[in-house]
């Protein structure tokens, strides 16, 4: 073919007939091809017009909007009954749109919402789409701001969707209008049908049959009012350093209450609707009547679609649509509740709580947002001063000193990123924590490192014994710090399903020693900061202390404050579970109770260097081998008697610790109530953990050589911690 | 089909040792090496039926191309049944194995098929000197988790909503012994690192994606190994 120069000359030659004339002269697998384009890149073409890897080739419905319209797909003309099955699909589009699926497949598949400006003449339809879309595009920009999902999470390209809309700001407005009209019908049906005589106001009903104007009105009502309430919470909770949460608190509460309201419209919607034989069907459906919405048609935008393999997408049950709103609001309530007042530490621990009632993208990414505002923590302090505070270093030291201001910086930076990836979904997160743990212990080596320096002269000039002793607070901090992350990320592990039960001994030997390691430190922080406690002036300063310090600390004593001492218990209770859970699998393993497979391939060695492969890495917790492993848990000395009755009593001293801890719960000092309820909660889990597993200890304990029993593992109480579960086999 | 069948008989290389630990119930299964393009179709048919996830030709022909060896066949009365795909390269600092597609049909699952087909192409990693092999499982998938643990992998990690149907994955991973004493090596010469130069920041790498973007061979196997179905 000759060669056709670009340009306005350019023109347009079929070349079938050429393309298939040299087929003929390439054998199977041949491929023409570049030289840069190898299989590799081949991979990962998409097959054209294959409806499994193209999107755009799904056949069946409109092609584009355009002909949707005109086929009367979309009437802006819409009886009552119609529109209410509209909002609720709607409403569920939005649920699903939130749960990671793309726009075009769920919100946009709504015509209506492709062309607001269409729904004009339906003053309803109208209010309801703008805001619906406002909404959206808050929600859109929420999350895209907080950064804290992956693609799976969320979408958050609009791919060429019409996501904002000039009016929309308007919204609230129309909405007002509308919900006004529908109010005053309502008003006018209820004075009507106890007067029997028609409503003097000259309100239009919204359809025929007056015996159910009044219930239409009120299904229309409360979902404009949601619409409106839930547009209000996300508006309040955008203000910087959480001015507007009170206020957003407010209308979560509305929302909420709407939302009960739209549930309790589900009865008469459905009313007489339902002949369909097939309930199942209903339970299906997307809307409170169990009809099918009009107007929604994911079809015309399939070209829309990002270039992948399309996504399979099952729009959300109505049921699942309110409870996933009812779970979003209670979710973005805990985060209104949080006190502004939390130094960084509780902040920490709030952020861990509230990820264990299982919080949404959105609700999390608003978490993020509160968090850090402008870099700055809860949009106030910068992180720099707020760990000043928990470090709570001598104030010369810190302004003289140029290393631990550069550690402090150093601190900021990787604690911000700490904080943000811990608002991600739990298994990016652990990831992401495997990632940043060599941040840690880079921390951690410049605490070390750097002061191996000797002090430069104008240094010397310091207390030298206060730059030491600051070394030893940053040191121990960043120590304990690291431990934690190590703790957070071996925790992880089992909420995400990741151990299989022969690897269960070796995760609880090695998180025990973290554990340990953790304690350690924080007792070394609390001892290395406790005689700057006994001048007054510095308890000022330990702001987040509060009184408890001041009246219960006496010069020499160990600190006793209720904070002190809940962590304390706390890691006191996970190490004697950890305990009793490597004694009793120990002991179970070689009472043949639990039998583990040889593999082929490898040994336990090789899983126990897989598995902890990052954390040796580390200074601190000090790496751990398998050898040690090993030898610290044969205990050949002991008999398996002897092992279940040492488990038996690790698992009796958290009942101990676990009494304690409920006495030091009075004394605790400020916690956010996520974490206050979430710590009650764990309290009862380990009691059952302990308590059950002492009663399976004692069954395998008491059994015979012939019982054949079989023991199994459940965390049917703990995320972290199985309940033994003794079955004859 | 039937002649591909004889040359299973025939066909009685690296997996002699496997060969004699099979059940007497797939006796009848005959395992057969890949050999060319005639088998492709065989192979393609069996991994389009069971699969959820889709795959070009391209994708075939990377991986059986690139590593025929790599690929195994599975036969019961001249039927092609169960299947086997996978690769072999450097990644990062090690030479890895990646299982990236099995399927058995489910009349013959549970009968150790997946098992043979899995231990045969990981026999061949190993003698090819790989260090590990991996793969992703869907988590609802509990016969194949069974048998990976059976066969020493671990859960490495979970990818959420992995698999277009939005189901969560493993990142299942099976390190082969060192050839030398390893636990010493294991904490001394991998041990942690005091070299202050090598002070990185890790959120650069972090982007939305980190098994797109940190490796760029899993890029593709995310868009296109999918499900394994096997037992």
């Amino acid at each position: 073919m000759a060669a056709l120069a670009a340009g306005d000359q350019t023109f347009w030659l079929d070349a079938s007939p050429f393309l298939s004339s040299v087929c003929d002269e390439l054998g199977v697998g041949e491929l023409v091809h570049g030289e840069n384009f190898s299989l590799f890149e081949a991979m990962s073409a998409l097959e054209i017009m294959d409806p499994k890897m193209d999107a755009g080739m799904a056949t069946t419905g409109f092609k584009t909007f355009e002909e949707a319209i005109e086929s009367g797909a979309a009437p802006i003309q819409l009886t009552i009954p119609q529109l209410v099955d509209v909002f609720d699909h709607m409403f569920a589009c939005e649920a699903t749109w939130q749960n990671g699926h793309a726009l075009a497949q769920t919100v946009f598949s709504c015509l209506y919402l492709l062309n607001v400006e269409r729904t004009a003449p339906n003053a309803l339809l109208h209010a309801f789409c703008r805001s619906t879309r406002a909404t959206c595009s808050m929600i859109r920009t929420a999350i895209a701001l907080a950064d804290i999902h992956e693609e799976e999470d969320f979408v958050t390209m609009a791919y060429g969707l019409p996501v904002e809309g000039d009016g929309d700001s308007k919204c609230l407005a129309q909405l007002n209008t509308v919900e006004e009209v529908v109010a005053r019908q309502l008003r006018g049906c209820k004075g009507s049908s106890t007067t029997k005589k028609k409503g003097f106001e000259d309100a239009e009903p919204l359809q025929d049959d007056p015996a159910l104007e009044e219930g239409y009105c009120l299904a229309v009502l409360c979902r404009l009012r949601f619409r409106k309430a839930l547009y209000h919470s996300l508006t309040y909770m955008d203000k910087p350093q959480g001015r507007g949460l009170e206020m957003a608190r407010k209308h979560i509460a509305i929302a909420l209450s709407e939302l009960q309201n739209i549930r309790s419209s589900s009865a008469f919607l459905s009313f007489g609707q339902a002949p369909d034989p097939s309930t199942e069907s209903k339970e299906r459906g997307s809307t409170a009547s169990g009809r099918v919405a009009i107007g929604f048609d994911e079809s015309v935008n399939r070209r829309l679609l990002a270039p992948t393999p399309p996504r399979s997408i099952n729009i959300f049950t109505w049921d699942d649509t309110l409870a996933y709103f009812e779970k979003l609001l209670q979710d973005l309530d805990r985060i209104c509740c949080l006190p502004m007042t939390l130094g960084l530490e509780e902040i920490m621990l709030f952020v861990v709580d509230y990820q264990k009632l299982k919080p949404d993208l959105f609700a999390r990414a608003r978490l993020q947002l509160l968090l850090l505002h402008d870099g700055k923590l809860l949009g106030r302090e910068p992180l720099a001063i707020a760990l000043v505070k928990v470090f709570n270093v001598p104030q010369n030291v810190m302004t003289c000193d140029h290393q631990t201001q550069a550690f402090t910086t150093q601190s900021a930076r990787v604690t911000q990123h700490l904080l943000k990836i811990m608002c991600t979904n739990t298994a990016w997160q652990r990831r992401k924590l495997g990632r940043i743990l060599q941040d840690w212990g880079n921390l951690l080596q410049q605490t070390k490192v750097t002061r191996d320096v000797p002090l430069e002269s104008d240094e010397v000039t310091t207390v030298p014994d206060e730059v030491m002793q600051t070394e030893n607070i940053l040191t121990a901090w960043a120590a304990e710090q690291t431990c934690w992350v190590v703790r957070q990320y071996l925790m992880l592990g089992f909420q995400l399903d990741l151990y299989s039960l022969s690897e269960y001994c070796m995760v609880y030997w090695y998180l025990d020693h973290v554990l340990l390691s953790t304690l350690h430190y924080k007792l070394a922080k609390e001892s290395q900061t406790s005689p700057t406690l006994d001048s007054p002036d510095s308890v000022k300063k330990k702001g987040k202390k509060k009184k408890g310090v001041a009246t219960v600390k006496q010069p020499g004593s160990t600190p006793k404050d209720g904070k002190f001492t809940y962590s304390i218990l706390l890691l006191q209770c996970y190490s004697d579970l950890c305990k009793g859970f490597i004694w009793m699998l120990t002991a179970l393993t070689r009472d043949r109770k639990l039998v583990h497979r040889d593999t082929i391939f490898n040994t336990e060695q090789e899983r126990f260097f897989q598995r902890f492969d990052v954390l040796h890495k580390l200074m601190i917790p000090a790496p751990m081998s398998y050898f040690h492993f090993k030898d610290s848990t044969s205990q050949l000395h002991l008999s398996v008697k002897e092992l279940y009755q040492l488990s038996y009593d690790h698992f009796m001293a958290v009942q101990q610790h676990l009494q304690e801890l409920g006495a030091s719960a009075a004394k605790a000092p400020e916690l956010s109530a996520v974490s206050r309820t979430q710590w009650a909660i764990e309290v009862k889990q380990m009691e059952q953990v302990s308590l059950r597993n002492r009663v399976a200890l004692q069954i395998v304990h008491q059994a015979g050589p012939g019982d054949n029993l079989r023991v199994s593992f459940e965390f049917s109480q703990h995320p972290c911690y199985p309940v033994a579960v003794v079955k004859k086999s | 089909m039937a002649e591909a069948e004889r040359r299973g008989e025939t066909d009685g290389v690296k997996a002699e040792e496997v060969e004699a630990k099979k059940s007497l119930s797939s006796d009848r299964i005959h395992y057969v090496s890949y050999k060319d393009e005639t088998q492709l179709p065989d192979i393609m048919a069996l991994i389009d039926q069971e699969l959820s996830e889709p795959y070009s030709i391209f994708t075939y022909r990377y991986f059986i191309t690139l590593w025929p060896d790599l690929c195994f066949m599975a036969f019961h009365e001249g039927k092609c049944i169960g299947t086997i795909v996978c690769k072999m390269g450097q990644h990062r600092n090690t030479f890895r194995g990646y299982i990236a597609m099995l399927v058995v049909v489910k009349q013959h699952r549970g009968r150790g098929i997946a098992t043979e087909l899995v231990t045969r192409c990981i026999q061949v990693m190993h003698d090819a000197g790989c260090d590990e092999v991996t793969m992703e499982a869907e988590v609802t998938n509990l016969g194949a988790l069974a048998l990976y643990g059976n066969l020493g992998f671990i859960r490495a990690k979970r990818l959420h909503r992995y698999y277009l149907n939005g189901v969560d994955a493993y990142r299942l991973k099976l390190l082969f012994p060192r050839p030398y004493d390893a636990n010493s090596m294991f904490l001394e010469g991998g041990g942690y690192n005091m070299d202050q130069y090598q002070v990185h920041d890790c959120s650069q790498h972090d982007h939305h994606h980190d098994h797109k973007h940190h490796d760029d061979h899993d890029h593709h196997d995310h868009q296109h190994c999918g499900g394994h179905h096997n037992h």
